[in-house]
């Protein structure tokens, strides 16, 4: 094994920890969440005890789950309009650099300016 | 089940749902933002170098130049791979088979000193930015960070040097050697 491969090794091994960590997590809550239904299963009337607690005044009528969805929308919306306008100035930015420097070297990423589909990580 | 367990239900599975979604937070839209600024930086230091070539300062198609400029490319580009346990792992193992990019050496080629150390000082920036991004993209980091700032902080007051150059050799070891595994995959 070159020193290069054991690097890659030991950096898969840190990259294996952590990704057993954040599944481990996801996997914690989901088992909570099941654990919860099963406390509802059958009970009907219960089930509607809760969705009116999910929109009741004490519960702020969910309105921080409707703030966040709305919020969370707004910010894709930003980011595909900004990729788009990235897309647009790279271009001209590129055009004007080029006609200083015929030999301008590129960063390699896609022109909306994020990570090339070729250099996406793969372990 | 009366109300008050309705209540309770929907308050754990609320609490689950939104511990969820913070963690889906950092690993989704948290991972761009911060590779998108850190990349957003990197593209404003390279300009700065373009500017000292543009103002005549450093001539386009001197060697320093390119090689500098390429270097911040391959920072763009390779930006997504970098975090701390690539940089740890580097740190650990040291790695005699890749030669580590050498900023001074580059520098001390540059006839003009004024020039050098403000090229030096974008290298240095560059870092900077890098090593941020690597702690603010970990969740570990962050956490371990609440606890250990004050000891960081000293450790960095007495060491900086030293560990600036193991960090920045890391990160730049790092790049060279994810660039290496992308021309091996495109020669393949």
């Amino acid at each position: 094994m070159t020193e290069r491969e054991r690097v890659l090794l030991v950096a898969r091994i840190f990259d294996l920890l952590k990704d057993v960590l954040r599944y481990g997590f996801y996997a914690w809550i989901v088992w909570g969440v099941v654990l919860s239904m099963r406390e509802l299963a059958g009970k009907s009337t219960d089930a509607r005890f809760v969705f009116e607690y999910f929109f009741s005044r004490e519960n702020d009528y969910a309105l921080p789950w409707v703030l966040a969805t709305v919020a969370t929308i707004w910010a894709l919306l930003e980011r595909r309009f900004r990729y788009q306008k990235t897309e647009q100035l790279t271009a001209r930015t590129k055009e004007l650099e080029q006609r200083l420097d015929p030999s301008r070297s590129s960063s390699g990423l896609a022109t909306t300016g994020v990570t090339h589909p070729r250099d996406k990580w793969v372990p | 089940m009366g109300s008050m367990s309705a209540q309770m239900f929907v308050n754990h599975v609320e609490l689950l749902l939104a511990a969820a979604v913070l963690v889906a937070l950092f690993y989704g839209p948290w991972q761009s933002f911060v590779l998108e600024v850190l990349r957003q930086n990197l593209f404003n230091l390279r300009d700065s170098l373009f500017l000292v070539a543009a103002d005549r300062k450093i001539s386009f198609e001197s060697p320093e130049y390119r090689a500098i400029r390429e270097r911040f490319n391959m920072m763009i580009r390779y930006a997504h791979t970098l975090n701390w346990s690539h940089v740890l792992a580097h740190i650990i193992c040291k790695p005699r088979d890749v030669k580590a990019f050498d900023i001074n050496e580059l520098v001390a080629r540059i006839e003009n000193p004024e020039v050098a150390k403000m090229v030096l000082g974008y290298y240095q920036r560059a870092m900077i930015y890098a090593a941020l991004a690597i702690v603010a993209r970990s969740l570990f980091l962050l956490i371990t960070n609440m606890v250990f700032f004050p000891f960081a902080i000293v450790l960095l007051m007495l060491n900086a040097r030293k560990i600036n150059e193991r960090v920045g050799r890391a990160i730049n070891t790092d790049i060279d050697v994810e660039q290496g595994r992308k021309q091996l995959v495109a020669a393949s």
